[in-house]
């Protein structure tokens, strides 16, 4: 499984997105690859205008918010 | 209701005279704004999780008319103008396919008018003004592009070799998430503006008890005032949220409306920040006749309001 936060270098909310998505991995052991991409071109590439974006195996589940730890939960199916 | 909490606060200390006008002045003027803020932002950021910018766009495609440059100037409005939202939304807009005057609208739009402000100026200064500042900023926005497209400027954007991208998907939200949103943009943001808030009401309570009603109206009242406060507001950098409370002082001591508008935009749209920003989207030249096409668009604006109120 491939999770991608789409973010900006220079934004806080993004990195707290995958703070709590490496969180929430390392608690359910999963075999994930976390992923950061900082270049807004290739959000817009897939369709995102608001960040921060989450995607898992290439499929937007959350833009323009940060996810909690449940909502991430859910997007995984754990 | 503030009013009369900011006098009684002043009545229990001991101090009377100007510096007790100025503090009264100063509480009330913290406590008003504030408050229309806080209740704003949350209202506009769960209202902002119907009207997503992909939605926006996916209607803006392709749409040359009156009504694309209205949207645009909407999502202008309703997006914050920052990195994490400005550039997303414009390389979004640009890989739709949407014309170049639509998209320079928003970009003209999202620095000089936003939706709390308009909150705030029509509690502070009554409805006139906040008129003024929406249609006037919508107006400079949209004849600015019109410019900027007749001048083909259009080669001056950046190209980032952006393909069609895929149609924005929807992300089923309940309102329980909708709320939770909204609240956590409405703290974040609160967060940022209320320093700015302080500050100018600071610096607007200073002018309230200091500074003689003929210095402005003999000093700051002629031809020369327009330009004059749009040249004074580039080097100045602030929320528009802090230049309020200076405006609402200044007008009550007789600055012409048109000049504190003028000022106010030049304020907000008119600064390094913002350049730098937008020089992530646009080349220079278009840089420069952007901020020159502005400049003189809020210059004209704020003569003309002088002329007509």
């Amino acid at each position: 499984m491939k999770i991608t936060i789409y973010g900006t270098s220079c934004c806080p909310k993004c990195s707290k997105v995958v703070d709590t998505v490496k969180e929430v991995v390392k608690k359910n052991d999963l075999e994930a690859e976390v992923e950061k991409v900082n270049d807004p071109v290739e959000a817009a590439q897939k369709g995102i205008m608001s960040l921060p974006a989450l995607t898992v195996d290439g499929e937007v589940k959350a833009k323009g918010k940060v996810s909690t730890k449940k909502e991430i939960e859910n997007y995984l199916n754990v | 209701m503030f009013e009369s909490f900011a006098e009684l606060i002043v009545s229990f200390l001991p101090i009377t005279g100007k510096v007790a006008g100025i503090l009264e002045y100063w509480i009330y003027n913290n406590l008003k704004i504030l408050f229309i803020l806080a209740v704003v932002v949350f209202i506009i950021g769960y209202l902002r999780t119907y009207f997503p910018p992909e939605k926006i766009r996916d209607y803006l495609k392709g749409k040359d008319s009156i009504f694309g440059y209205f949207f645009a100037s909407v999502l202008g409005i309703i997006s914050p103008f920052c990195t994490c939202s400005t550039i997303p939304i414009f390389l979004g807009l640009v890989s739709a396919g949407v014309p170049f005057g639509i998209i320079i609208t928003f970009l003209f739009v999202s620095p000089m008018v936003n939706f709390a402000a308009i909150v705030v100026l029509f509690g502070t200064l009554g409805w006139q003004i906040t008129l003024a500042y929406v249609v006037g900023g919508i107006t400079v926005a949209v004849s600015g592009s019109l410019i900027l497209t007749r001048m083909g400027m259009e080669k001056h954007l950046i190209d980032f070799g952006l393909s069609e991208s895929p149609e924005g998907e929807e992300v089923n939200t309940s309102r329980k998430e909708r709320l939770k949103m909204a609240y956590q943009e409405g703290v974040d943001i609160l967060k940022q503006v209320t320093p700015y808030v302080l500050l100018g009401v600071t610096v607007g309570a200073g002018i309230h008890g200091l500074v003689p009603e003929e210095v402005i109206t003999d000093y700051l009242s002629g031809a020369f005032s327009v330009p004059g406060a749009v040249i004074i507001g580039v080097p100045v950098y602030t929320d528009i949220m802090g230049v309020i409370p200076v405006a609402e002082s200044l007008i009550s001591k007789g600055l012409p409306v048109g000049t504190a508008v003028a000022f106010m935009m030049s304020v907000a749209a008119l600064s390094l920040p913002q350049f730098i920003l937008l020089k992530q989207a646009m080349k220079k030249k278009l840089l420069l006749y952007y901020g020159g096409v502005l400049s003189l668009g809020i210059i004209v604006l704020g003569l003309f309001l002088n002329f007509i109120l």
